[in-house]
């Protein structure tokens, strides 16, 4: 393949493709070559987490939130799910000519309100225009800096848990809604959060293995993420899969599979079932106990649907796109 | 779940892509006993339209002032001249006919054109529409009818030699309009049994028992599981609309060929919005990509595991045929939910 296709920013197998063949290779050191959601640096003091995230969501402003909100809640996750206290951002934003100052002072007031909630100062930042046409609106890279808390691992046992902290797949459904100008009954608004108070809560429990954030390529291309370089398998079933109804009915009319549609302010933990039970009383939100490790079929991921079936999930191929029927 | 123990071996056919779907999600084929095998039909509307249709399409999108409505999946179609539609700036995904209607009113200075493909399902909001266009009089907006009923399909299915289909899984949603009695000649004329089921894998298990039972009591009749929606004159008022506004005429299927009656066309009062006439478009061609088995898979002649491109350079990133590109193909059913150490 010659081109960048619109696939390989989905997070599903052609993302992995790009990111493993061409960009690991080239820039290779040790503090990348693990591929969590940051990297953790030496430093006299502290540990140190570093991440980086670019959004350019469009629309830029969509139930739930905005691209402001979604680039600071976006990098603090990374920092969070990497074991960090997130504590420094940059801002780095992209913008088209043409663009209206009102609505960009919307999305810097979003972007604060969202730091200043998380107890993170925004430090630092560039802006660059570009020329009318050449670019979507607004696109916005953040960077962030956080302490190291907590060193996760891949360091699994069998039957360990796997723990989702609310329905999945309400991004990807509001953006798809706010896009396509589709109107259902009933209230779809973005799952897009920061996580960090919910990441404090996971990190106080010794049985925690590793926390990921189940962004582009949903919660099934995460979990296959989570488990394709230990030693073990994953069983999720379908019965505890928290869904959002209105969620549920886009995905039947569309035929998307909520499995696959991205979230923003969710966070799966894998650590033992008694820490993981009380865990999910302490979130709230609908957090709970989706699926188990196994050694039984290693770095593969099946789903134990309701009808009692068994069946493997892949990570994401291609762009969901609307189905004619 | 248990159920009835088959007296020979049989295969049944589940038509409509949504049901391919739901049986590869909920992994039914799993449960079924050995000896009943399910099979895939010709019921994905992008997988029976031939892909000349998206080099056609890719031309017309170039004449000035156009702008191209389509459904999503038939977007990633590879076509045989031009790789896909996809990225083209001038082609808009829409929902529905409608939608492409109020984008015409908002573009009057386009010719939009909605590529028309589907059954029975989609025909009504088509015709919708059209008569909608006609009332407000608008003439920038077009249709490209590649609407297809289901009927002719089976039949021709049913009289291939060796055909190997002793019943079928009915498509709730085509049933919705067409009726019970839309499906009466399965029984009537083919001596085979059909169940009008829904979507839920429950409706889907339940209605194959009763494929089962009908089959081991060599009664063929047509039942219905999914009563909740269907009904037995169907809906009516659909089924009017679309004979104001629609006639049948011939019409190519991609692994059937040309099929007599089996394709809609816009009567002769609304040729104005009728984008085969206004543009002089040349009829489509049954042209295949090399080594896709496509057509033997929406025959129910074979598997998709059955052929080399599957899985091999045939997949949901980079699809060779239709069975792969939409997500109700049997391709792309199979390798995104069916795993081959658990069939």
């Amino acid at each position: 393949m010659n081109d960048i296709l619109m696939d390989h920013g989905s997070g599903g197998q052609l993302t992995s493709d790009l990111i493993d063949e061409l960009i690991v290779p080239t820039f290779k050191n040790q503090h990348l070559t693990e591929l969590k959601d940051g990297a953790i640096l030496p430093d006299p003091q502290n540990k140190l987490v570093f991440s980086t995230d670019s959004f350019v969501v469009d629309p830029w402003k969509f139930p739930g939130g905005d691209i402001g909100k979604l680039a600071v809640c976006g990098t603090i996750n990374d920092l969070c799910m990497a074991g960090g206290i997130p504590k420094y951002l940059s801002c780095s934003l992209i913008v088209e000519e043409g663009f209206h100052i009102d609505d960009l002072k919307t999305i810097l007031h979003s972007m604060q309100q969202t730091a200043k909630n998380a107890d993170v100062s925004i430090v630092t930042g560039d802006t660059k225009v570009i020329e009318r046409q050449k670019g979507n609106q607004i696109y916005i890279n953040t960077a962030g800096i956080g302490i190291l808390q907590r060193q996760t691992s891949y360091q699994y046992q069998e039957n360990d848990v796997i723990v989702l902290s609310g329905a999945m797949g309400c991004h990807g459904a509001s953006i798809f809604m706010a896009r396509e100008d589709i109107h259902l009954q009933g209230e779809l608004l973005s799952d897009c959060a920061c996580l960090k108070e919910k990441a404090m809560k996971a990190m106080a429990y010794d049985s925690l293995r590793i926390l990921r954030d189940p962004t582009r390529g949903g919660v099934a291309t995460t979990c296959i993420e989570l488990i394709e370089k230990s030693d073990f398998g994953m069983e999720l079933y379908e019965a505890l899969l928290p869904v959002d109804p209105n969620v549920q009915t886009l995905c039947d009319l569309l035929g998307f599979d909520p499995l696959y549609l991205a979230c923003e302010g969710r966070m799966l933990c894998i650590m033992n079932e008694n820490d993981a039970k009380q865990l999910c009383e302490q979130l709230k939100d609908g957090a709970k106990i989706i699926g188990k490790i196994t050694k039984e079929h290693p770095q593969k991921l099946y789903l134990k649907t309701k009808i009692g079936a068994t069946r493997q999930l892949h990570k994401l191929s291609g762009q969901p796109l609307p189905r004619i029927c | 779940m248990h159920f009835s123990k088959p007296k020979r071996p049989i295969q049944l056919m589940e038509i409509c892509g949504t049901h391919t779907m739901s049986i590869a999600r909920s992994g039914l084929k799993s449960l079924l006993p050995d000896d009943v095998k399910l099979i895939s039909g010709p019921g994905c509307p992008v997988c029976v339209t031939p892909s000349s249709l998206i080099d056609l399409a890719y031309d017309l999108a170039q004449r000035p002032n156009t702008l191209l409505c389509s459904y999503g999946d038939l977007l990633r179609i590879p076509g045989n001249k031009y790789s896909s539609l996809q990225g083209l700036p001038q082609v808009k995904i829409c929902l529905s006919c409608m939608d492409a209607l109020t984008l015409a009113k908002e573009n009057p200075s386009k010719n939009v054109i909605f590529l028309g493909v589907g059954f029975e399902t989609t025909a009504p909001g088509s015709a919708i529409a059209i008569l909608e266009a006609q009332r407000q009089n608008i003439q920038n907006f077009f249709f490209l009818s590649l609407l297809k009923q289901t009927k002719p399909a089976i039949c021709t299915l049913l009289e291939q030699e060796n055909t190997l289909i002793d019943g079928f899984l009915c498509p709730g949603h085509v049933a919705a309009i067409i009726g019970e009695q839309g499906f009466s000649f399965l029984p009537n004329q083919y001596h085979r049994p059909g169940v009008i089921s829904g979507f839920d894998p429950e409706d889907i298990l339940y209605s194959i028992e009763l494929l089962i039972q009908m089959l081991n009591q060599d009664k063929p009749a047509i039942q219905n599981t999914y009563g909740r929606i269907v009904k037995p004159q169907g809906n009516q008022t659909a089924q009017a609309i679309i004979q104001i506004v629609f006639e049948p005429q011939d019409s190519l299927w991609r692994g059937l060929g040309n099929i007599s009656k089996s394709g809609l066309q816009l009567k002769k009062e609304y040729e104005t919005w009728d984008a085969w006439k206004r543009f002089n478009l040349p009829p489509l061609t049954n042209t295949e990509p090399k080594g896709c088995q496509c057509a033997s898979i929406l025959c129910g002649q074979k598997e998709p595991k059955q052929c080399p491109l599957f899985k091999t350079v045939c997949k949901p990133q980079t699809p060779i045929g239709p069975c792969m590109v939409s997500s109700e193909g049997a391709c792309a059913a199979s390798y995104l939910y069916e795993s081959e150490d658990l069939l």
